[in-house]
């Protein structure tokens, strides 16, 4: 009797790995990527994370059984996207390295690690990906920070990755704002 | 007319049907076909295997051009379809979806017994996101 589904539910599957975007328009959603406005080629698809932190008021109190939601505190919210690139440019690593700069040389860019963070090292970065029903599933990591910084492995006859993790973060500009906001985005047909 | 409207009435076969039909030259399941029957110059046969949700099910096709020595149209037929599998293509079906990727390896060559007769043998995997 309860072995049955719903004929609506396979409509939201979402399909195949997605892209990794700088900027997204969610008013304009099917206009498809310019090539440098994808920040790199993944393998492996992409893991967008966004956990809460919570603490127990009530923890250290006597007699108050653990998880007494009037006492439970919401700290934050931890939100990242870990993915494999391989794309290997100057641009990418800079990035993947977080707090680096750039200069150009004659026929080669180099790349150098900074002392100091600097705001301009924050971005922020889109996942955009397909429903089956033909629709997308859009998420916006505010404020991209690479905090895994860089890390790459070779293989023997094969492709090189770099396992790059972003974090989102909380601007004091904006700090109700929190570092991670999601859109399901109706199928082109029924898009505008 | 959304994708949805235009098909929402197909069982998982006609969906098979529809995707090898989409790209504007004739395509028939390969057992339907009888021997020695004429299907013209340039056609698909396929072949048509179903399943359930969760089993992505390997599935074959050939581009047929008839009366030629050139590769060309087959080519680039094999090419267009090569495009549009390399974006999600779907074919909504009266529950759930049909979701077809390329296989591996995904186009093939063939030689045939008529000399003036072009060959591309095709891999699909097709998973049904359906019950």
């Amino acid at each position: 009797m309860f072995t049955i589904v719903s004929e609506d539910a396979f409509d939201e599957l979402q399909l195949d790995a997605g892209v990794l975007l700088s900027t997204f328009d969610i008013t304009n959603p099917y206009t498809e990527p310019s090539s440098a406005d994808i920040i790199a080629t993944t393998t492996g698809g992409i893991n967008p994370v966004c956990a809460p932190t919570y603490e127990d008021l009530a923890e250290d109190v006597d007699n108050v059984p653990n998880n007494m939601m009037e006492f439970k505190k919401l700290s934050g919210w931890d939100c990242s996207m870990s993915f494999s690139s391989i794309k290997f440019n100057a641009e990418n690593i800079r990035w993947s390295l977080g707090a680096a700069d750039t200069t150009n040389g004659t026929g080669y860019k180099k790349v150098v690690p900074r002392r100091d963070l600097a705001q301009t090292d924050f971005a922020d970065v889109w996942w955009v990906g397909d429903k089956a029903n033909g629709g997308a599933v859009a998420i916006k990591l505010i404020n991209a920070l690479s905090t895994g910084g860089l890390n790459i492995q070779t293989t023997k006859n094969g492709k090189g990755t770099n396992a790059v993790t972003l974090t989102g973060h909380v601007s004091i500009e904006h700090q109700s704002t929190m570092p991670m906001e999601f859109y399901d985005i109706d199928p082109q047909s029924n898009n505008g | 007319m959304t994708a949805r409207e235009l098909t929402d009435a197909l069982d998982k076969f006609q969906a098979i049907n529809y995707f090898w039909n989409s790209f504007g030259i004739s395509a028939y399941e390969a057992t339907t076909v009888p021997e020695g029957a004429n299907l013209g110059d340039f056609y698909i046969t396929y072949e048509a295997v179903t399943d359930s949700l969760d089993r992505a099910v390997p599935m074959s096709a050939s581009i047929w051009k008839k009366n030629t020595m050139s590769w060309e149209e087959v080519s680039q037929k094999a090419e267009e379809i090569s495009d549009a599998l390399s974006k999600v293509y779907t074919v909504p079906m009266q529950v759930g979806y049909l979701y077809i990727t390329r296989g591996t390896p995904f186009a093939q060559r063939m030689s045939d017994e008529d000399e003036s007769t072009r060959r591309i043998y095709l891999n699909i995997m097709a998973e049904y996101l359906a019950p």
